[in-house]
């Protein structure tokens, strides 16, 4: 019997690996969280439709499964000060109808980074080397304005593949909003950085080409087993030796 | 929101077709596609109301190609009637009604639009009713202005806007009658009757019909949070309501006012004498900002002329003491300009985007995620071992709690789950891997793990759980044991799941598992394979069917190979080598090679006959391409 890695595991790995070479630190919490840390403290106010009951699960106790991994972004500064480097991934919930597109729970890549100078060429220079080496060096990238409360100025990333005229969009991001610095600690007028999350299947499902979200959460072995090594061998070969660091 | 080209270009007078107008506005932030050669399909962010207009979008492109933008011309003859209205705005909603004008206009005769106007709510959406009712809905399209005509008859001589008490309700225009909470926006007449849910919908009580002589001609500016919570209790959306949610230009309210009017006069009657009244100035808002910070906050390196440049294209008016300078946000952007770096994406957008450069964060030493590495490593060595990694639900209804004796007490429970199946956050991992273990009854064993989080009333763990369903199920735990056991000084049970709960499942197996809570690891190996992507074939929603195949072969030819050839097979979901073994009663250097295939058809299931065939093609297929033979 052989076994499988899930498609999911094969994204985050690729991810930490690019980002732990650039100083990246992976952080991840809870899912069951306050309101203040997955609306209030990113500036998502009270009437916001993304707060609606319809669209998120709160528990009988008052608080919220986290329906996006940014959540984590001001919790995730409470005890620690810039410059930092950070990704989050992890499981993420929306209280909708389930169909080839949507899950209950899903996962999503929220990273960030903040410093003195960093700046929005900085978050394109990022997620430019990130695309390519999840996608491959021929991937084209654009970027658009978009809004986010919880930055300031946002954009969208969309990607094109060599010989195929559509653009997908991929994820959304933007420098820390300043009032979002504040309420992770962060003297806004000495640091200021930059925010991206991602929708982790959604990476997973163009990389690996199938398109029901549902397939990954079913536990089908028809499904799973095509992740094996022998179909997916590592980049440099099947491994030989430990990388052994403390 | 669909709006033509040809009515922006009463606006600005641009030469791009509807796919470049498109683009252009796409680039700015204000996603658009082309419906056709001259329709725009628009969809805005919450934060740019100002945009749901054709004088909104309009200013977006004069400003992106530096083009003048033509207002519609506005002459009429204000007229003195002699009808007269006692507005009331009681003092408790004066805070929510920042603006609100008026005209009482007479001489009205209610009939059909002219083509003209017809033709350009159509462009939109809207349908024809009457030309009154065409022309607010009209300059709302146009200016971004919801606006409301009362029939002044209906009215009694006066209207007043209250906060409306709970168990109250209104017949809308649509007829329905709706029941209002407490602290709802709504108007009444001189008879307390309601006969307005402000920035809503009309009321059926004071609406224009065919006789009506005289309207109320409103033209006000409502606050964002009272309208959006009214239309979201009420679970009603309208084109005024959408607008109102999103913030109106409080600076353009009388424009429309008199918009209105000289359209009216020229339609179907005379224009009226307005009335303003004015709860709140309009805020001047000024905002000081530094060029330098801002091309620090982008990476840019736009000059300062050319960042006052781009903000009075934007319509900021700019203003200079000493070396200090300032914007003023234009009224229609006052829901949405707060801070300087908001004035650093109005720069940045106007640019475009691709302004940005590509540019690499300073370099840092490298990050060694151990924590993140541990559970890495450890899936590694399970799926050595032949266990697939799967991810569950993580939810559980309230039957699975009570198959597997939990007290639902302890759990966390879900608000208004939209499924029963959501009732509670999982306690466990073993409850939703029992039903994965279930939907695959053609695999004669089963070895999955999972890492998640579970939590119960007290707290949130991350736990691991391996089970496994098949005949050697115990020896397997018992070896998914000792290597966890290599990294985890932890105590662990292999449990078996109980008969009862394997016949709910209908699982004819028994099952074995361990589930342990994950600790933080703070220090060890920094080590995990980095696999690669691979093209999923999907599962069929019918049943696959299992066979096996065995072949003889040359004992240096690469069973993997023929593994790989037989899995890329149309029929062939999953193949697995499960035998090897060289014996000298094959021949001379020759070996038997054994696969497990799984075999489906995305359409239906498989009858005897067709397996029957698919088996031979692909023996058929090995044979002429390995020159090998059926053992």
């Amino acid at each position: 019997m052989v076994g499988s890695i899930h498609p999911l595991t094969i994204f985050q790995r690729k991810a930490e690996k690019f980002f732990s070479d650039m100083g990246f630190l992976v952080v991840e919490g809870e899912e069951i969280t306050s309101i203040h840390y997955n609306f209030d403290s990113l500036r998502i106010p009270a009437w916001h439709p993304a707060r609606d009951a319809q669209d998120t699960f709160y528990t009988k106790d008052g608080k919220v499964l986290r329906t996006h991994t940014s959540a984590m972004q001001v919790s995730s500064m409470e005890d620690r000060k810039p410059p930092v480097r950070i990704i989050i991934p992890g499981r993420v919930f929306r209280n909708e109808a389930t169909d080839a597109s949507h899950e209950a729970n899903f996962y999503q890549l929220e990273g960030f980074a903040i410093d003195k100078n960093i700046t929005m060429t900085n978050l394109v220079g990022t997620l430019d080397k990130f695309v390519k080496q999840i996608f491959g060096k021929d991937v084209e990238t654009r970027y658009a304005p978009a809004y986010f409360p919880f930055v300031e100025p946002g954009l969208e990333m969309s990607i094109k593949f060599p010989k195929i005229n559509k653009w997908l969009e991929m994820l959304g991001a933007g420098m820390i909003h300043v009032e979002v610095l504040k309420n992770m600690g962060v003297d806004p007028r000495i640091y200021q950085g930059f925010a991206f999350g991602m929708g982790a299947d959604r990476f997973s499902m163009i990389a690996n080409q199938f398109s029901d979200i549902r397939l990954s959460y079913q536990g089908d072995l028809r499904f799973l087993k095509q992740f094996t090594l022998l179909n997916n061998p590592p980049a440099g070969g099947l491994p030989k030796a430990f990388n052994r660091v403390n | 929101m669909k709006i033509s080209i040809s009515w922006l270009k009463e606006f600005v007078d641009f030469k791009e077709n509807a796919k470049e107008i498109s683009a252009i506005l796409t680039d700015l932030g204000i996603e658009t596609k082309a419906f056709d050669e001259d329709i725009l399909e628009v969809e805005i962010t919450a934060n740019r109301g100002d945009c749901l207009s054709v004088l909104g979008l309009a200013r977006e492109i004069s400003a992106k190609l530096d083009l003048s933008l033509k207002l519609p011309k506005i002459s009429f003859e204000e007229s003195i009637i002699k009808e007269k209205i006692d507005l009331e705005i009681k003092p408790e909603v004066k805070k929510f009604v920042p603006y609100f004008a008026y005209r009482v206009i007479s001489g009205i005769k209610i009939g059909p639009s002219s083509s003209k106007i017809k033709e350009k709510l159509k462009s939109y959406g809207f349908r024809s009713l009457n030309n009154v009712v065409d022309i607010t809905n009209l300059v709302m399209v146009e200016l971004g202005q919801p606006m409301h005509a009362f029939d002044y008859e209906k009215l009694g001589g006066k209207l007043s806007l209250r906060l409306s008490k709970k168990g109250e309700s209104i017949f809308t225009l649509d007829g329905k009658e709706r029941k209002l909470k407490a602290k709802s926006l709504i108007a009444q007449n001189k008879n307390n009757k309601i006969i307005d849910l402000v920035g809503i919908m009309g009321g059926l009580h004071s609406e224009i019909d065919n006789s009506t002589q005289t309207i109320v001609l409103q033209s006000a500016v409502f606050d964002p949070p009272t309208i959006r919570k009214t239309a979201k209790y009420l679970h009603h959306t309208t084109d005024a309501s959408y607008r109102y949610e999103r913030g109106v230009d409080q600076g353009m309210a009388k424009t429309a006012l008199d918009r209105a009017a000289d359209l009216i006069q020229k339609e179907c009657g005379q224009a009226g004498e307005a009335k303003e009244i004015v709860n709140s100035e309009i805020e001047k808002r000024k905002i000081g900002f530094d060029s330098q910070k801002i091309n620090a906050l982008l990476g840019t390196d736009f000059s300062l002329d050319s960042i006052i440049n781009s903000l009075e294209k934007l319509n900021f008016k700019i203003s200079k003491k000493e070396n200090d300078l300032s914007a003023i946000v234009p009224s229609y952007r006052l829901y949405d300009i707060f801070y300087w770096q908001d004035l650093a994406e109005e720069v940045l957008r106007l640019n475009g985007y691709s302004n940005l450069q590509s540019i690499n964060l300073d370099k840092k030493e490298k990050a060694y995620n151990i924590n993140f590495a541990f559970k890495e490593n450890l899936k590694d060595k399970l799926v050595a071992l032949g266990f697939s990694e799967t991810l569950s639900s993580s939810f559980v209804s309230k039957a699975d709690v009570q198959l597997f004796h939990l007290d639902f007490n302890n759990l966390i429970k879900i608000k208004k789950p939209l499924s029963l199946e959501n009732e509670f956050f999982r306690p466990n991992l073993v409850i939703n891997l029992c039903y994965q273990a279930a939907k695959n009854p053609w695999f004669s064993e089963v070895l999955l793990f999972e890492i998640g989080h579970v939590a119960d009333s007290e707290s949130e763990k991350q736990k691991l759980i391996v089970l496994a369903l098949g005949k050697d199920n115990s020896k397997k735990l018992e070896e998914a044991k000792k290597t966890i056991n290599e990294f985890l000084d932890a105590s662990i049970e292999i449990k078996a799941i109980e008969t009862k709960i394997l016949e709910k499942f209908k699982i004819k197996k028994s099952i074995s598992y361990l589930e342990i809570e994950l600790p933080e690891k703070k220090q060890g190996d920094y080590y995990f394979t980095d696999l690669n992507f691979t093209k999923v074939k999907m599962p069929s929603s019918f049943p696959p069917a299992q066979i096996d195949l065995a072949f003889v072969a040359d004992s240096n030819l690469s069973a993997k190979e023929i593994e790989r050839f037989l899995a890329s097979d149309d029929d062939v979901i999953l193949c697995e080598l499960f035998d090897e073994f060289a014996s000298n009663k094959f021949g001379k250097n020759k070996k038997n090679i054994a696969y497990h295939l799984w075999i489906e058809d995305q359409k239906k299931s498989l009858s005897e006959s067709e397996i029957a065939k698919i088996r031979e093609s692909l023996i058929e297929k090995v044979n002429s391409r390995f020159a090998t033979t059926l053992r």
